[in-house]
């Protein structure tokens, strides 16, 4: 276990008793902790989440939980500003 | 015996400076936006359902790595992209009004998000004052990658965030947790709320309090305890001015009238030899000026709306007082 990017708070996280322990006491300390689970590889790829996202969106009931934090102002807006994302991703 | 007292006040202040940070605006639809931002949000089964489809996703990264915190059944989710080479402001720096004891979790599925935080001194969480970190800068920033899990009580930490320039897509996952004893769950007796209010207000440059503009104020205004007092001292002034101005219109053509008075005479050739203007420093060697000055530095902490602001402000003030006796 060792310090990450920000030299607060921040932990390469492992599946252990100590380091969940530990970061039990950080947690209590700052309430704050930023841990790093970091594989070599993330499965799937960003595509795929992308997609993931967007079918959950696309099918989902979920225009009475949006929140208007949005630069695209509405949902039908989020998901085509989403789909064309997936798109240049795809293209890229 | 007749006696004129001349005062002549001069102060000195800070201009209060005020930028709003609003972070997000409207962006045409013609094409695909090179930067946008979303977030919608799930409560109990809504929420379960769209965990569920998660499952390719590494289940470590959506479990709380914690023990005894349990999840109140709201998940948030914020996605958007930024092509840009320049960052994108996420959210605006806030606290959220959580139940006390509630933290959320915030998972990073993929692409990039920087955190910038500082302590709300005000907050439950933190049992005393002293327990308060005490930060080397005004804010520490952490940068949340693929992989990352941020565990914050966002009610103990002001919050801002946003996009890096070029990250493409990003997209988190957060979970408020609550935590809960056991004999608390075998009874039922904690109903779990988890009601979270986000205040999108303007950050005070000088402070960095954020605060919703005074009533009746125009949209920008900074609602600070430290502009406020900076704006009240600017209308005092201005308010002194007009007043030494009134009167100095009043002295000369009262002068004007009475030439033959001693007093007068004397005063008339005051005016002759020097404008009496507020910025006048006075150098006269037969007239007895004294002069006064205070420095008043003011210490002073509130605490409204669940922000605690510490300020300190300080007050220059010079007072001639010329008397003819």
């Amino acid at each position: 276990m060792h310090g990450a990017s920000c030299g607060f708070p921040s932990v390469q996280w492992e599946d252990s008793d100590s380091c969940r322990q530990q970061c039990q006491e950080i947690f209590q300390r700052y309430r704050l902790i930023h841990l790093r689970l970091q594989r070599p590889k993330m499965e799937p790829s960003t595509q795929r989440r992308q997609s993931l996202l967007l079918d959950f969106v696309s099918q989902s009931n979920i225009s009475d939980h949006w929140t208007m934090e949005s630069t695209t102002g509405s949902l039908e807006l989020a998901k085509v500003a989403l789909a064309g994302a997936q798109t240049e991703d795809g293209e890229n | 015996m007749h006696a004129i007292i001349i005062v002549l006040s001069y102060q000195s202040y800070r201009i209060d400076r005020v930028t709003s940070s609003l972070a997000l605006s409207w962006h045409s639809f013609n094409t695909f936006p090179k930067e946008w931002y979303s977030s919608f949000v799930l409560e109990k089964d809504a929420a379960t359902d769209f965990l569920s489809s998660m499952s390719s996703v590494d289940p470590d990264l959506l479990r709380i790595p914690l023990k005894d915190w349990h999840p109140t059944g709201t998940v948030w989710s914020f996605f958007g992209s930024n092509a840009e080479s320049r960052p994108m402001a996420g959210k605006p720096e806030h606290v959220d009004q959580l139940r006390p004891g509630v933290i959320t979790m915030h998972s990073q599925i993929c692409g990039r998000k920087l955190w910038m935080l500082r302590p709300n001194a005000g907050a439950e969480s933190w049992d005393k004052v002293m327990n308060v970190p005490m930060l080397s800068s005004e804010r520490i920033e952490i940068a949340c990658g693929e992989g990352d899990q941020l565990l914050i009580d966002t009610a103990a930490w002001y919050h801002a965030t946003n996009i890096p320039g070029g990250t493409g897509f990003t997209w988190s996952i957060a979970q408020d947790f609550s935590h809960q004893n056991e004999a608390d769950k075998e009874e039922g007796t904690v109903q779990i709320e988890s009601v979270q209010l986000r205040i999108s207000q303007q950050l005070c440059q000088l402070c960095l309090t954020p605060t919703n503009p005074p009533a009746g104020s125009p949209p920008g205004t900074c609602g600070c305890w430290c502009c406020g007092q900076e704006r009240l001292k600017i209308t005092l002034w201005r308010s002194f001015r007009l007043s030494s101005l009134l009167t100095q219109r009043f002295l000369k053509r009262n002068l004007a009238m009475q030439g033959t008075n001693p007093v007068h005479e004397a005063m008339r050739q005051f005016w002759q030899r020097r404008r009496l203007a507020i910025c006048d420093e006075p150098k006269i060697k037969e007239a007895r000026w004294i002069r006064f000055v205070l420095d008043v530095r003011v210490f002073s902490s509130t605490f409204k709306n669940g922000f605690l602001s510490q300020h300190s402000l300080a007050l220059h003030v010079e007072t001639y007082i010329y008397i003819i006796i």
